[in-house]
């Protein structure tokens, strides 16, 4: 039986009654909710469920995030201050108080229901179309739209602080970046906060113009009791370069789909992932890249550690369309289990119709390697500190790509924190109790 | 220093070594020679701590301790150090990093401060050079992507970085081209003095032309079948094993 959507339902009765947005909009939004309650919320049986299951959101008695009352508040792992640009969203609204003063020039964020329907974004296609997408466009009332104009190199990241507060909360953030041609740009989405039971569903779409480079790095660090469902869509067109970061530490439930249409001749897409659940907590990546004209690549590269009482899925699918030649497409998903009680599931597909391309995908799972352990200790390294190098070194090969030297020393200093949890409390090894010393006498041990 | 007695250990239940004796003193230079599957690399492997295997009898005794009650990092924080035969490629964690750390842990073991930053790159840049490493090497990830003699080098600037007491060599010389071969006693040859000692294994006599040591073993059936001199070496280079092989046998 699918999860049952009573409390939704209640919800969005609600939330009708009190929204003030134009008529289009509320009759698109009602369309939205009709999709979703046909279908309802996903689950083990629609494909893309396999592994993720979202019961628990139908205990959960949420309501729409009011207007007005949240606040960003402070948090200790906001990467802040002069080296980037904030803007800041609170519960899935854009709170300019919370937000750097000024934005560089040729970046605009305009927040509120669109003008009208086809300039919207609603009119985009989307990679793989979701029923949490229709939920989403139910109850999102405000657009975050992010431009960035022709021609605009930054030298300073956008940093999208996603903020939760409160309790039982619906949040409904709905972005739309748009970066023109010849950009040079990085944009960092860091979702955090206190809030308590709450449900972030996001969508997220990027356009990317000809010519530019987009560095998008998605944090994920929300609070342990969330549940995290993030649907991102991008276009990239002809000689431009997209590439995305996912990192998951936070939250009880993430899931990320991250849709790629590599539309122009030259288009490139690279994604790289870093999953780090343990203690209950469920990460879910789907990707799915579309090669929809030739002379376009992408590249997928995912690691998982996983710790005790973890969960990690990946599904990573990448699509070569009928006249899409000469193409290249690589994915990868290499996974660490540091405790039996850790879980993985991982599906790397190709789905190929054009017949001139360069394919490859693998997958691997395994634990900490003792040769590598045993080569760190007899450099002076102890257990402990041997098992945090490999993992740490491990995880770090997915930030190679980041750009800002700043930044990555923040990724370094959360994923230290992180492995603190996760490497620390591993139970010591049988082999690390006894010595390698020969029992006294000869003969059998009898110890 | 060093004092191997009645040593037997076994890989998976197989018995390996059966009964070696040997003692190394301060400044001296070992080789062990012997064909393969002698037990050459299991020797190494005991001495560092590898748990791969079992150490079923006998005892090891370095600087007045007990080795085989030491754990592996704290045979390395007390002057042991092994170049493996084939170094571990340790993918997102760089040069510079790995032997700070190791130097660190050695420091700590020894209640010494943390290691200036300064005195470090300066120190590992001459190494670097003797070594005949550009100096990328340094933000380069530990052995990923590096050819089979840039991995062996590694071992040895290690080794020049980390200043052990006993330096034990597993076959470092073998894959090396005569250039690399070259450079790689440079580096061995640097550390020689009378506080230092080296136990090098080997396959071949050619690594001894460079290195001169001060006694040679073979080892051959999990004992040392023979021991002698640098003449030894050239003796078996002329020979062969098999004269040995045959000598155990009977």
């Amino acid at each position: 039986m699918r999860p049952s959507i009573e409390h939704l339902t209640t919800a969005y009765e609600s939330f009708r009654q009190a929204r003030k947005v134009p008529s289009w909009y509320s009759e698109a939004q009602d369309k939205s909710w009709q999709r979703f309650a046909e279908h309802g919320l996903p689950w083990r049986k629609d494909e893309h469920w396999k592994y993720t299951s979202l019961y628990h959101l139908a205990k959960i008695p949420v309501v729409p995030a009011p207007d007005g009352h949240a606040e960003t508040g402070a948090n200790p792992v906001i990467y802040t201050g002069d080296q980037a640009t904030v803007i800041a969203l609170a519960n899935g609204r854009y709170t300019p108080s919370s937000s750097s003063p000024t934005l560089p020039d040729g970046v605009t964020v305009t927040a509120g229901v669109p003008r009208d329907e086809k300039r919207s974004a609603l009119s985009r296609q989307v990679v793989r179309p979701s029923v949490l997408q229709d939920l989403n466009a139910a109850f999102a009332e405000q657009w975050i739209e992010i431009t960035i104009a022709d021609n605009t190199t930054l030298s300073q990241p956008l940093y999208l602080w996603h903020h939760t507060s409160g309790e039982q909360l619906l949040c409904s953030p709905r972005l739309v970046i748009n970066v023109g041609r010849n950009c040079d740009v990085t944009v960092v989405e860091h979702y955090g906060g206190a809030g308590d039971q709450c449900v972030i569903n996001g969508s997220v779409s990027v356009a990317v113009a000809e010519n530019s480079q987009v560095h998008h790095t998605k944090l994920q660090t929300d609070h342990d009791s969330t549940s995290h469902l993030i649907n991102t869509n991008v276009d990239v067109s002809a000689d431009s370069r997209y590439t995305s970061l996912v990192i998951d530490m936070g939250a009880r439930l993430a899931r990320s789909d991250l849709g790629i249409n590599l539309n122009g001749q030259g288009a490139a897409a690279r994604l790289y992932g870093v999953f780090l659940p343990a203690g209950g907590q469920h990460f879910d990546h789907h990707s799915f890249v579309k090669h929809n004209l030739p002379h376009t690549a992408s590249e997928q590269d995912y690691h998982g550690v996983v710790g005790h009482g973890g969960h990690g899925v990946f599904n990573g699918k990448v699509l070569v369309q009928p006249d899409a030649q000469k193409i290249e497409a690589v994915q990868s998903n290499d996974n660490i289990l540091l405790s039996t009680s850790a879980e993985i599931d991982t599906k790397p597909e190709l789905e190929i119709y054009a017949d001139d391309v360069k394919c490859a995908h693998g997958a691997t799972v395994g634990q900490l390697d003792e040769t590598s352990l045993f080569y760190l200790q007899s450099r002076g390294l102890s257990r402990r500190d041997a098992r945090h190098l490999l993992v740490e070194g491990f995880i770090r090969e997915t930030f190679a790509t980041v750009k800002c030297d700043h930044f990555r020393a923040f990724l370094d200093q959360l994923i230290e924190t992180k492995l603190n949890v996760l490497v620390d409390q591993l139970p010591l090894d049988a082999t690390e109790m006894s010595s390698s010393k020969p029992a006294s006498g000869t003969g059998p041990a009898n110890v | 220093m060093l004092k191997i007695e009645n040593l037997h250990a076994s890989v998976d239940d197989t018995p390996i070594l059966k009964g070696i004796n040997l003692q190394i003193s301060a400044g001296e230079v070992h080789a062990i020679m012997g064909p393969n599957g002698s037990g050459k690399s299991t020797l190494a492997g005991v001495l560092a701590g590898n748990e791969r295997y079992t150490v079923t009898d006998g005892t090891i005794t370095f600087q007045d301790n007990d080795l085989l009650d030491m754990k592996t990092e704290d045979r390395a924080r007390a002057g042991l150090f092994l170049a493996f035969q084939y170094p571990v490629e340790i993918p997102g964690v760089n040069n510079a990093y790995l032997l700070k750390a190791a130097l660190n842990a050695r420091r700590q073991y020894r209640g010494e401060g943390q290691l200036d930053a300064f005195d470090f790159l300066t120190q590992i840049k001459s190494k670097m050079k003797l070594m005949d490493m550009s100096e990328d090497f340094l933000k380069r990830d530990v052995n990923a992507g590096f050819s089979g003699g840039e991995k062996k080098r590694n071992e040895i600037l290690q080794m020049t970085m980390l200043e052990p007491t006993l330096a034990v060599l597993d076959e470092t010389d073998s894959g090396l081209d005569i250039d690399a071969l070259k450079i790689v006693a440079q580096g061995v040859n640097s550390l020689r003095d009378e506080q230092r000692s080296f136990l090098m294994i080997t396959h071949y006599q050619r690594l001894l032309d460079y290195i001169q040591p001060d006694f040679v073993h073979v080892l051959a059936n999990g004992r040392i079948a023979k021991s002698g001199d640098r003449a030894l070496a050239l003796e078996l280079e002329d020979r062969g094993y098999d004269w040995i092989t045959r000598e155990v046998a009977v």
